[in-house]
């Protein structure tokens, strides 16, 4: 079925289209040509790195720091709510968005103690006010649903998180990673975890970057300059 | 005026005669190529990666029609609403009338050579949409006026100071050459645009065949910015685009990175599925895809030449090309360059417009041997050539050359004289001159022939076992 209001015009290109394909012998599948194909590759990747937590940790840090990123350990949530103030202080910034999973939570309310942090949680604001709010902070922390070791890189999922904002709007990304969530590879990514969840996701290598004026490399094009990963024990 | 293919000539000239233009990419070229290797050499299954590709991308494409209706079956459940377009013109008025409709006036773009191909932005801005490309590069050569001359790095003909003139000219903001500085400028200047825009485009890199969804890769952010800020998301994909399952990206996502740009991974893996931020008072409250045929579904109908619907635009091959090298990506005349470009020049824009192209190519096969999907690019452009003769679209001088070799060809103690006699008659020239060869002299030195000749040598070598 053509979706929705496309007229007859887009109804016989969508025809058309797939009557050439299948005039061509394009139609039909075979996939099991491919299973034997798949399975090696990750035998092979597997294969050439696997490991418990504290090797995923390991891996998980050379590469993001290949990659600008920063990943810094902490033992519990109050260990983290340090590390977010003393970032906060080196970037000189007076404010902090956050996101409202319960991890995010609890370091807020510990920073909201010590009275000279201003919070603002992305979800009390709704459209262009948390769009324009979200422009306004220069550092955010934000809880990512899993990282991946071998390349270094967090994801979001949009049904965990509800937003992305924080994560692309402000300078500075703090982001909460429990080490229990890291995978070995993208592989094991989308083994883990259901389609309703990575079919609406992120995923995140460093701070933003440009290479396009003679290939010199800069950080920050147009999302964030820095990226700290607070790896939770 | 428009680049086309048929004048590459023109082209080739301006490009050998720019030193700088040459400079800039062989440097760029190099690096590239350079930490692609350091990728390969570091990833003991990259060849593996690259089979499971190449078998991934053939069973789409040898089943496209059955794959592309469960992905528009798994799309539309995901609230994704599907368009076709048969050719460039559809969707152009496709997207113009999602516009229309909804009173846009202004969109982001994040780099896409899908809609460079259909002229995306020159119908959007005829029809008084301001248009704004958002990949650093992309903006740069925008502001330029230009179409970018590499697929991956968009702005790699200018150096830092055509950069900082054309941001003076065009921002009227006073002229530096600080790429840091540059890129602030940029920065500041799309960050409104992004906040404010009632629309983002984008392209897809890979579309999900059996999840619904499609992802779309990134360095700078500006795609993600340009598909979650905005009221409206219209993402534009070739329908060769897809892959079988979510489950395969992984393959792909450890090709794309090393092969285009070096990097173990992007900086960014975007997945869509979907208005699914809706219920979060965020992101856009439609997303619409656009499938765009023009052309391709008529190169699936070639058995052998469809194998280039496989590739995944790294520009890997064009790093590699010693073509390329020289002259860079305008000279080819259209949006798509160097080997890949050659091979679907023709076939996009036909047998006549691009008959130039396949032959810009010395055949010296690096691009196949660094091609992430493992396409033949090399077999396709002879294949490309042969039908370019075949059409009758060769050169005048160059058919009649090919005649007159053919004629000697066939009588062999003729055309043992024929390849006999330059050489000794040479030997009549002063000191260790060429035959002097009017116009072909000015830009290239002509060797002397061989005195011994080829058959000669060849028969010596035999002889010593050779």
């Amino acid at each position: 079925m053509t979706p929705e209001e496309n007229g007859t015009v887009m109804s016989r290109s969508r025809r058309s289209v797939l009557d050439a394909l299948a005039a061509a012998g394009a139609g039909g599948t075979e996939p099991s040509a491919l299973d034997g194909k798949r399975s090696g590759v990750l035998r092979a990747v597997r294969h050439d790195f696997s490991g418990n937590t504290a090797v995923l940790a390991r891996r998980f840090a050379a590469e993001l720091a290949a990659a600008d990123g920063e990943t810094i350990a902490v033992k519990d949530l109050k260990a983290a709510a340090d590390t977010v103030r003393n970032i906060l202080k080196e970037e000189g910034a007076p404010t902090l968005a956050l996101t409202d999973e319960k991890e995010c939570r609890s370091i807020g309310a510990m920073l909201e103690k010590s009275g000279d942090i201003d919070l603002w949680r992305a979800d009390t604001a709704e459209g262009e006010q948390r769009k324009a709010r979200a422009a306004g902070i220069r550092v955010s922390l934000v809880k990512a649903a899993c990282g991946i070791a071998d390349i270094g890189s967090v994801g979001f999922f949009y049904a965990d998180s509800g937003t992305s904002y924080p994560h692309f709007l402000s300078e500075t990304v703090i982001v909460l990673l429990p080490s229990e969530d890291l995978l070995p590879d993208q592989f094991a990514l989308f083994e883990t975890y259901p389609e309703s969840k990575t079919n609406n996701m992120v995923m995140v290598n460093g701070p933003s970057r440009t290479a396009d004026i003679e290939k010199v490399l800069i950080l920050g094009a147009h999302g964030p300059r820095r990226l700290v990963v607070l790896l939770l024990d | 005026m428009h680049p086309t293919p048929l004048k590459v000539k023109q082209y080739i000239k301006q490009a050998l005669h720019d030193d700088q233009l040459r400079a800039a990419v062989a440097k760029a070229t190099a690096t590239a190529v350079e930490k692609r290797q350091e990728r390969a050499n570091e990833t003991p299954y990259w060849e593996q990666l690259r089979e499971t590709a190449h078998a991934c991308k053939k069973e789409v494409i040898d089943h496209l029609a059955s794959y592309l209706e469960q992905f528009e079956k798994r799309c539309a459940g995901n609230g994704i609403v599907v368009h076709w377009a048969a050719d460039a013109a559809e969707g152009r008025e496709i997207i113009g009338r999602l516009a229309r409709e909804r009173g846009v006036k202004k969109i982001v773009k994040s780099k896409s050579l899908t809609t460079e191909e259909i002229g995306l932005n020159e119908a959007l801005i005829g029809a008084g949409i301001e248009t704004i490309e958002t990949d650093l590069g992309e903006y740069i050569v925008q502001l330029e006026g230009k179409i970018p001359s590499h697929l991956t790095m968009p702005a790699l003909h200018l150096s830092r100071r055509d950069v900082g003139r054309i941001f003076s000219e065009k921002l009227g903001v006073p002229y530096t050459d600080d790429p840091n500085e540059l890129l602030g400028i940029a920065r500041k200047n799309l960050r409104e645009h992004f906040l404010t825009a009632d629309m983002g485009i984008t392209g897809v890199n890979f579309g999900l065949a059996d999840a619904g969804s499609f992802c779309v890769i990134e360095n700078e952010a500006n795609a993600h910015l340009s598909l979650s800020l905005p009221p409206v998301h219209v993402a534009v994909m070739g329908i060769e685009k897809l892959i079988p399952s979510r489950k395969d990206l992984p393959v792909f996502l450890k090709l794309l990175a090393p092969s285009a740009t070096g990097q173990r991974s992007s900086s960014y893996v975007n997945i869509i599925g979907g208005p699914s931020r809706t219920p979060f008072k965020e992101g856009p409250k439609e997303v619409h895809l656009v499938l765009l045929d023009n052309g391709r579904s008529r190169i699936v109908q070639d058995a052998v030449l469809r194998e280039s619907l496989y590739c995944i635009r790294c520009g890997a091959c064009l790093n590699t090309c010693p073509v390329y090298q020289q002259i860079g990506g305008h000279a080819y005349g259209w949006v798509y360059m160097g080997p890949i470009g050659s091979i679907l020049i023709p076939q996009y824009l036909g047998e006549d417009e691009g008959r130039y192209p396949p032959f810009m190519c010395s055949l010296c096969v690096a691009c196949r041997d660094n091609c992430p999907v493992q396409i033949d690019l090399p077999g396709h452009l002879l294949a490309m050539r042969n039908r370019v003769v075949e059409a009758g679209k060769s050169l005048p001088a160059e058919k009649a050359g090919m005649r007159l070799w053919a004629f000697f060809a066939a009588r062999p103690l003729l055309y043992r004289f024929v390849t006999w006699f330059p050489g000794k008659l040479q030997l009549l020239l002063p000191g260790k001159t060429a035959f002097p060869a009017p116009g072909y002299m000015k830009e290239r030195a002509l060797g002397r022939f061989d005195s011994k000749g080829f058959r000669r040598r060849f028969y010596t070598h035999q002889k010593q076992g050779g």
